[in-house]
């Protein structure tokens, strides 16, 4: 094609632009409810997923999990292993744990039953948020006796969920704790967590001190976990590499591994999020076929006017191409901005869901694949609409348009 | 010495629809323009006039027959020589004027030169002469809703002169006006045939303007009926 017959196609296209705005306007519009349907939900799914990760992450996972191997029952001298990491840079924080299960009862009997993670309360510190959640009491410190953190699920007076069995106990009060294997004993409630996420509230803490009285072969030389925690997700593989070249003699996992008691719901997560990914986009683009075809049905007479006139089918088609690739580029910057205000607006006005609050994410590679399938899908309407409608005979566009 | 033929017509004919609903619009018909005529096609409504028209414009295919324009059989052109010749060597003007109403009315009548010269000075300027010659310089920028009847058929004229074609065809286009703006119009297209010389071909029936016409063809039913000189 000609310089001067593109221009000519461009010239047609722009004042078709100028002169229909009003029809072309909602047109974008549409274009950019399609682009945002097609993206919404998809960003609140990927939210669900990532927040359901983030919710273990940030309480007692961390990004990296060290674990004896099969055959081994715990990680010996791990004081020397928690050593020997903290060397390596780009590392928040580290803390070792030991993992125990118990029945803990009220007054009355009535009885949950709860994993205790035994923790050193400083480092723990470091690689989880609970000392940061306390609802009521106070987080478990160093040196204390007798002391229990229980999650605020558990305590019937905190629990608004009710979807877990709870007991009937306070701060400062003492209840009865059963080890799975051990003999009871008291602990005092010293506090209550409280955590969006009612799951990882099952979880009670107590400290080193503690753990000696109750567990009578407990040795602190001597865990079930060491967690590690990174300043983000993304910098997991490059640690795991250092670690393995380090031969600690224990089993490293990252989050993502870790996660599998979850994982199956963060794929569902994921497997909808991607459905309706796509279902949005074949939507977002028949619209878009179904609006330009109309928009150009209504330029049949135009059409076969500039035909008579001597000027080439593919003149005409390349015009509605350029106008479907216009309506297709400024939908698409209208649904990003739509798109950002929305997620600003959930930034501020968070969903509340039990799994957390959940704010709609989408990475810029969304927006563009989005963005290319939406502009994509104008200029293939356009170019499919154009072709059919400057194929007619003029005199029936003309005269029957 | 004798004018060379411009448009020689051979048994042209134009049905639609098949079986039974088969409809014969134009039956074979056969006749010669010269070149500078201003000639005129009549007949009653049903006649065939536009479909006649049509055909020697391209803006439809005959169902059979030759139409040689200045000795070539324009039928067996290729869609894009179609587009070429309607483009660069007639000019058509319809009943309804058929402006575009995105366009001014300037922008209207250089439309047909932006595919070869792009938007140029030379293009605008050239639309503006031709605008004057019509009287409606100062109504350059206006849409087509913003002019009148007579004023919109003036543009679809110079549309159909920038071109300078060899040939203008003009399908009633008095039609829709009122009778001093028929005049005008017819006028016009006089003028334009007497001093440019260019043959033109206008599908007529109103008595009052038979005079202006150097021939009239008389169609009736599809057919040639006659031929008034």
């Amino acid at each position: 094609m000609k310089k001067n017959e593109i221009l000519t196609a461009f010239f047609i296209a722009k004042k078709n632009i100028i002169k229909n705005k009003n029809s072309l306007l909602f047109t974008i519009l549409i274009i950019s409810l399609g682009f945002i349907s097609s993206i919404i939900i998809y960003g609140v799914l990927q939210d669900v997923s990532y927040d359901l990760q983030e919710n273990f992450i940030e309480t007692n996972m961390g990004h990296v999990i060290l674990e004896p191997y099969k055959n081994q029952d715990k990680i010996e001298n791990v004081n020397n292993v928690v050593e020997k990491i903290k060397v390596l840079s780009n590392i928040l924080g580290i803390a070792k744990i030991t993992k125990k299960s118990a029945r803990i009862y009220d007054e009355d009997e009535n009885y949950i039953d709860t994993e205790i993670l035994v923790i050193n309360p400083e480092e723990f510190s470091e690689v989880s948020i609970v000392d940061n959640i306390i609802e009521k009491g106070d987080f478990v410190y160093k040196g204390e006796n007798d002391k229990i953190l229980m999650g605020c699920v558990n305590i019937e007076s905190c629990n608004e969920i009710k979807a877990f069995d709870t007991i009937k106990l306070d701060v400062g009060e003492k209840a009865r704790i059963v080890p799975n294997g051990y003999p009871e004993t008291f602990l005092t409630l010293k506090g209550i967590y409280d955590h969006r996420y009612a799951e990882v509230e099952r979880t009670s803490y107590i400290n080193e001190e503690t753990a000696k009285e109750v567990f009578s072969d407990y040795n602190a030389t001597k865990a079930d976990q060491i967690i590690i925690l990174l300043p983000k997700r993304e910098c997991t593989s490059e640690i795991i590499e250092e670690l393995s070249k380090m031969n600690l003699n224990v089993e490293i996992s990252d989050w993502k591994e870790k996660s599998s008691k979850f994982s199956s719901v963060v794929d569902s997560f994921t497997i909808i999020g991607n459905i309706s990914f796509f279902i949005g986009i074949l939507i977002s683009s028949i619209s878009i076929y179904v609006i330009l075809y109309i928009n150009i049905l209504n330029k049949k007479t135009q059409i076969g006017i500039i035909k008579a006139i001597g000027i080439k089918s593919k003149i005409v088609a390349l015009s509605y191409v350029m106008l479907s690739f216009f309506l297709g580029i400024i939908g698409s910057v209208l649904g990003i901005l739509l798109t950002l205000l929305m997620i600003k607006y959930f930034r501020f006005n968070p969903i509340q869901t039990e799994v957390g609050e959940l704010v709609p994410q989408v990475k810029i590679n969304i927006f563009i694949f989005v963005s290319s399938a939406i502009i994509f899908a104008s200029i293939i309407s356009g170019y499919i609409v154009s072709k059919k409608i400057t194929k007619q005979n003029i005199i029936d566009s003309i005269f029957h348009g | 010495m004798a004018k060379k033929i411009i448009l020689s017509v051979k048994n042209l004919v134009r049905t639609y629809g098949e079986g039974k609903a088969k409809t014969e619009a134009v039956k074979g018909i056969s006749f010669d323009v010269k070149k500078g005529e201003f000639i005129a096609l009549s007949g009653p409504s049903g006649s065939g006039k536009s479909t006649t028209f049509h055909q020697l414009s391209l803006l439809d295919n005959p169902t059979s027959g030759i139409i040689n324009f200045c000795g070539q059989n324009i039928i067996k052109l290729n869609e894009d020589d179609k587009s070429n010749f309607r483009l660069k060597r007639i000019g058509y003007v319809f009943q309804h004027y058929e402006l575009l109403p995105e366009l001014t009315a300037i922008e209207n009548i250089y439309l047909p030169l932006m595919v070869d010269k792009g938007i140029t000075t030379e293009i605008k300027k050239k639309a503006e002469k031709i605008l004057n010659e019509m009287g409606l310089l100062e109504r350059k920028d206006h849409y087509p809703a913003e002019l009148s009847g007579g004023e919109q058929q003036r543009i679809a004229i110079a549309r159909a002169l920038i071109k300078e074609p060899e040939m203008i065809l003009a399908d009633e286009p008095t039609a829709n006006l009122d009778s001093v703006a028929g005049i005008k119009i017819m006028e016009t297209l006089k003028k334009l045939n007497k001093e440019k010389g260019i043959t033109i071909f206008v599908i007529n029936h109103e008595k009052a303007f038979e005079k202006y016409f150097d021939r009239i063809i008389l169609l009736k039913d599809g057919k040639i009926e006659r031929i008034k000189k």
